[in-house]
C-alpha cells in the first residue's frame, strides 16, 4: 500500500496539473470566442461575393476560364493541409492527417505527383514521419492570415495556371460547431461554381462579364482559403478547450479519489497506533 | 428614395446604411450611382469611394473589389477598406 506521504505528493502533482489544464481551457475559451467572431464577421463578404459570382456564371451563359476547366488528363495535384502548431487538442489533428495520409496514398498509388504544402507544425512533422516531405513550412499566426491567404493563392493561381499542377485539393477542419470539427477535403482549383438558377436580372457589365469574373475567381478563391485558415482556428481552439475540460474533470475525479484514500489510511494508521499504545499500557 | 448602400470587406462590414449618391472607382473610370440606376457591376480600382448620406458626405479607401449597383442598392466588396 502507498505510504501517506506517498498518497500526498500524488495529490499535489494532481491538483498542479488541473490547474494547468483549467488555465488552458480559459485561454481556449477567450481564444474561441475571438475566432468564432472574426469567421462570423468574414461571412457577409463570402455570401455577397458568392451570390455575385453566382450571378455572373448564370448572366455569362457558357463560362470558360481557365479557372474553371478541368484539366483531361491530371498527373500532378498539389495537398495543402492547414494544421495547428500546438498539440493538446485531442483529435483535431490526427483526425485529418490519418485521411490526408490515405489520400497521399491513393494518388501515390495511382501514380500522380504529389505536392504538399503545409500550415502549422502538427500537420508537418505527422506526414514528416510518414515520409511525405512537405515543399514549405508555414506557421500560424491570426495576425498574418490575409498575408498567408494572399500568398497561398497567387502560388496556386500562378502554378495552375503555368501548368505546374493540374488539381489543387485543400485539408482543413470545418468548424461545425464547438463540439464537432469534421475533416474535410475541397477541391480548391479547378473552381467548381454552380450558376445560380434563379432568374436573374440583366446587369450591365463594365469591362465584360467574362473579364469580371477573371477578377472575381481569385478573389473567390482567397476567400475560400480565408474561411478555411479561419475555421480551422476556431475549431483548433474548440477542440482544445473541450480537450481541457474534460482533463480537468478527470483531474479532480482523481483528485477526490486519492483523497478518500489518503484519508482511510490515515485513519488505519491512527487506529494502528491507538491499538499499539492500549495494548502497551495493559502489559505493564 | 434612397440607395441602401454596403462596403463590406473579408474582416468586416465596414459600412451600412442609406445614401443619396454613391460615386466609386470602376475599371473603366470614376462612376456615381443615383437612386435608379440601372444593374450594373463593375470592379473597381484602388481609390476612394464617396457616400453621400443625409448627414453628409463620408469618404472611404477601397483596395481591389468590386461594385455592384441596382435601382435602390449599391453592394462595394473590397479586400481592403479604410474610412477616411
Amino acid at each position: 500500500m502507498a505510504s501517506l506521504r506517498d498518497i500526498r505528493t500524488r495529490i499535489a502533482s494532481v491538483k498542479s496539473t488541473k490547474q494547468i489544464t483549467s488555465a488552458m481551457k480559459m485561454v481556449a475559451a477567450a481564444k474561441l470566442r475571438r475566432a468564432t467572431e472574426s469567421a462570423t464577421n468574414a461571412r457577409p463578404y463570402q455570401t455577397a461575393l458568392t451570390s455575385t459570382i453566382q450571378r455572373v456564371a448564370a448572366g455569362a451563359g457558357d463560362v470558360s476560364h481557365p479557372l474553371l476547366t478541368t484539366r483531361p488528363a491530371i498527373t500532378r495535384v498539389v495537398v495543402v493541409v492547414i494544421g495547428s502548431d500546438r498539440g493538446l487538442c485531442a483529435g483535431f489533428n490526427s483526425n485529418r492527417d490519418r485521411r490526408v495520409e490515405e489520400f497521399l496514398n491513393k494518388l501515390k498509388a495511382s501514380g500522380k505527383q504529389v505536392t504538399l504544402l503545409t500550415f502549422g507544425k502538427k500537420a508537418r512533422d505527422f506526414l514528416k514521419n510518414r515520409g511525405w516531405a512537405s515543399e514549405n513550412v508555414n506557421s500560424l499566426t491570426a495576425a498574418t492570415y490575409a498575408d498567408a491567404v494572399r500568398a497561398l493563392s497567387d502560388k496556386l493561381t500562378a502554378g495552375f495556371e503555368g501548368g505546374e499542377f493540374d488539381e489543387a485539393w485543400l485539408y482543413y477542419n470545418r468548424f461545425k460547431s464547438t463540439l464537432t470539427q469534421v475533416p474535410t477535403a475541397v477541391r480548391v482549383l479547378p473552381l467548381s461554381i454552380e450558376a445560380s438558377d434563379e432568374a436573374s436580372v440583366e446587369y450591365t457589365y463594365e469591362p465584360s462579364g467574362i473579364e469580371i469574373l477573371g477578377t472575381l475567381l481569385p478573389l473567390y478563391l482567397r476567400t475560400m482559403l480565408l474561411q478555411a485558415f479561419l475555421e480551422n482556428e476556431a475549431g483548433e481552439h474548440a477542440s482544445r478547450m473541450t480537450a481541457m475540460d474534460n482533463a480537468t474533470r478527470n483531474a479532480s475525479d482523481l483528485i477526490g479519489r486519492l483523497t478518500l484514500e489518503y484519508n482511510r489510511s490515515r485513519q488505519a494508521a491512527i487506529t494502528r497506533e491507538l491499538i499499539e499504545i492500549i495494548s502497551g499500557a495493559e502489559a505493564l | 428614395m434612397a440607395l441602401e448602400v454596403r462596403i463590406v470587406t473579408p474582416r468586416k462590414v465596414v459600412w451600412e446604411g442609406t445614401a443619396n449618391a454613391v460615386q466609386a472607382p470602376g475599371e473603366l473610370g470614376e462612376f456615381g450611382v443615383l437612386p435608379k440606376h440601372i444593374p450594373y457591376l463593375t470592379t473597381l480600382r484602388p481609390g476612394p469611394v464617396t457616400v453621400d448620406t443625409a448627414q453628409g458626405k463620408l469618404v472611404f479607401h477601397v483596395g481591389v473589389g468590386f461594385a455592384e449597383a441596382g435601382p435602390d442598392r449599391v453592394t462595394i466588396l473590397a479586400e481592403t477598406c479604410e474610412e477616411k
